[in-house]
């Protein structure tokens, strides 16, 4: 076969006629068959005495060949691991370079090998910069440097460390916190440094905000604790106040009822015998003298309600004027009232009316308080009113289970706004020295303070110089 | 109680006999002025220690007692009075210028049968006196019917 082969090619030569050439020719190894690549060398030679031939070398140059064929494979290798390594590091390159902490890759040398965006900032003097500026990243490089240097020379694989930075712009202080980190080859053998810098001025800025705020905190709590120590201070004043108060309301109570006790005393020998002398007791008394001994008479008797209208105050603040409940009928009650006004009513030419139904349900209630508030609202009446008339009256009002005792005047009236004030201690609306009603301004004060007592009110409806209607609302059931 | 028939007889059928206690003289020489011109026979007393002796040893038919009195306050000579089997059934009427609350109950605790406020008019006295005196002889009476129509 191989004969075969060497022929065609031979003969395919000589057709040819072209001298020398030099062509493959693939045979068959007779051993194993595999292909076998020789290099075919023929040549034309003219020789005088045995005519033209052809000289053919064969060379064996399967080897070759595949050395050959083996170069260009890895050839080919590399270039794609070359590739896919360019493209690792430009992935690399945008990983590192989108991160916004500055990042540099440092040789075992201490050389920089490489650095993202951030760090050129930083350590890359920019064009056209400065001379200022080119010492600020000067200052940035020598600071690194020696971090890095500290670095490689100790057995930390780690190391965190903090670097007094400028930022490369501005030129202001930039302290970083270098987190730096040792690359080892397989071996153990130092390859790189990876240096990350973190700019701590953001957290060194809230930090100091937040200290600022501590403070601020600190001061308010203190202040708050002094203001809470200084207003229970003051409550615990307020508290004794109270109690100094209380006391002395106590003794001023406690004084007011001394001091009418000494009051009635002499007064009581007083009425006493000017009543006698009015009686006859030491001998007839006529004309002018009997005149004068009734002024001096009606005059004790007003100054004693002057002095119980101060005791009642009194005894109510001091809370000693106790309840006597009973049941009672309004009728009889209002017929002692009228009888003990009758002097009064006699000399005052009034027309005086008593408007109380007959069939009225009894009352249950503290008669002698309901008594004294009638005496007070009747000859208040009779006091304000100089002519026309005046009415008492009863009105059962079953359904709000109240009964409604109204005096109604027409004498000289309360305008309206001062309809709350005549019910004040010691008020009466004319103040001034001359003026022309007498009292201590005590009986409405004392009428409403007992009304409340009774779990009732007093109401006033008034018109200034067309007269009053006081009206006391008890509750017809007493007390809850 | 039986010497006490013959005391009536003795002094007074018609003038009941009043003991005045109180410690203000005005007071107690008007009361006494205007009783004696009502018609009543009057023995005074200026305190408690006083009103204990005068009543054992004059028998009056009832008692003014002013309260507050030195020596010995109305109340505790009233609790004594009370206490004692001579002076027992004499009513005592309490007179006082202090109109605070709880000072008649008080009074009454302390045996007082009546109670009045000063100022006090003298007949309104008088009145208090007649009405207490009638009805002491009215629960006499009742307890012991034979003996009263002797007295009466």
């Amino acid at each position: 076969m191989n004969n075969m082969l060497l022929s065609s090619a031979l003969s395919s030569k000589a057709m040819e006629e072209t001298g020398a050439a030099r062509r493959e020719l693939l045979l068959v190894n007779p051993i194993d068959g595999s292909d076998l690549v020789f290099e075919l060398l023929s040549t034309i030679t003219e020789d005088p005495r045995h005519g033209s031939g052809v000289v053919s070398i064969l060379r064996n140059v399967t080897d070759l060949r595949r050395a050959s064929e083996e170069i260009e494979e890895n050839y080919r290798k590399m270039r794609m691991a070359e590739a896919q390594a360019r493209a690792e590091s430009d992935r690399l390159n945008l990983i590192i370079d989108s991160v916004a902490d500055p990042i540099v890759v440092t040789d075992a040398a201490g050389a920089t090998s490489l650095m993202n965006d951030p760090a050129e900032r930083l350590f890359t003097i920019p064009r056209n910069a400065s001379a200022i500026e080119q010492r600020w990243v000067q200052a940035n490089d020598a600071h690194f440097s020696s971090f890095i240097a500290g670095m490689l020379v100790s057995a930390d694989r780690r190391r965190v460390g903090e670097i007094g930075l400028l930022d490369a712009r501005t030129g202001e202080p930039m302290p970083v916190e270098a987190i730096a980190g040792k690359i080892l080859s397989d071996h153990g053998e130092l390859t790189a440094v990876v240096t990350i810098l973190h700019d701590r001025r953001e957290a060194l800025e809230k930090t100091r905000l937040y200290e600022q705020l501590k403070q601020a905190s600190d001061e308010l709590e203190r202040k708050i604790q002094a203001a809470t120590a200084d207003i229970a201070q003051q409550n615990e004043l307020l508290r004794r106040q109270a109690i100094e108060l209380e006391q002395a309301s106590a003794l001023k109570s406690q004084f007011l009822a001394n001091m009418s006790h000494e009051f009635r005393t002499p007064l009581n020998a007083m009425l006493g015998y000017t009543s006698m002398l009015l009686q006859g007791v030491a001998g007839p008394v006529d004309g002018p003298i009997k005149r004068q001994l009734s002024r001096i008479e009606s005059n004790g008797r007003h100054l004693l309600t002057i002095i119980n209208e101060i005791l009642d105050i009194s005894r109510i603040e001091a809370g000693r004027m106790p309840l006597q409940m009973s049941k009672f009928q309004v009728p009889e009650l209002v017929g002692e009232v009228k009888a003990e006004l009758e002097p009064i009513i006699l000399r005052s030419k009034l027309s005086i009316t008593v408007d109380v139904p007959k069939d009225l349900s009894p009352l249950w209630s503290d008669r002698q308080k309901v008594k004294q508030i009638l005496l007070n609202l009747l000859s208040n009446a009779l006091k304000f009113t100089h002519q026309g008339s005046v009415t008492v009256s009863a009105r059962p009002n079953p359904r709000e289970r109240v009964l409604e005792l109204a005096v109604t005047d027409t004498g000289i009236g309360v305008a309206l706004v001062d309809q709350e004030k005549i019910f004040e201690d010691f008020r009466q609306l004319d103040n001034t020295p001359t003026r022309p009603y007498g009292g201590t301004g005590l009986g409405l004060s004392i009428c409403r303070r007992l009304a409340q007592m009774l779990d009732g009110r007093i109401s006033v409806r008034s018109e200034l110089g067309k007269g009053s209607t006081f009206s006391l609302i008890l509750p017809t059931k007493g007390r809850k | 109680m039986s010497n006490k028939p013959d005391h009536e007889t003795e002094t007074k059928p018609d003038r009941p006999r009043v003991l005045l206690v109180d410690d203000y003289p005005d007071a107690r020489e008007m009361y006494t002025e205007y009783l004696e011109f009502s018609g009543f026979e009057v023995v005074e007393a200026e305190n408690g220690m006083e009103a204990l002796q005068r009543a054992v040893d004059a028998a009056p038919d009832i008692i003014l007692m002013d309260l507050s009195l030195p020596v010995m306050d109305g109340w505790e000579a009233t609790r004594r009075l009370k206490a004692d089997s001579r002076t027992a059934t004499i009513p005592v009427v309490a007179l006082t210028g202090h109109a605070l609350a709880g000072i008649s109950e008080g009074a009454k605790k302390a045996g007082c049968d009546a109670f009045v406020t000063k100022p006090c008019l003298p007949e309104d006295l008088v009145k208090e006196i007649r009405r207490v005196l009638d009805s002491t002889a009215n629960k006499k009476a009742r307890r012991s019917g034979k003996y009263a129509k002797t007295i009466g």
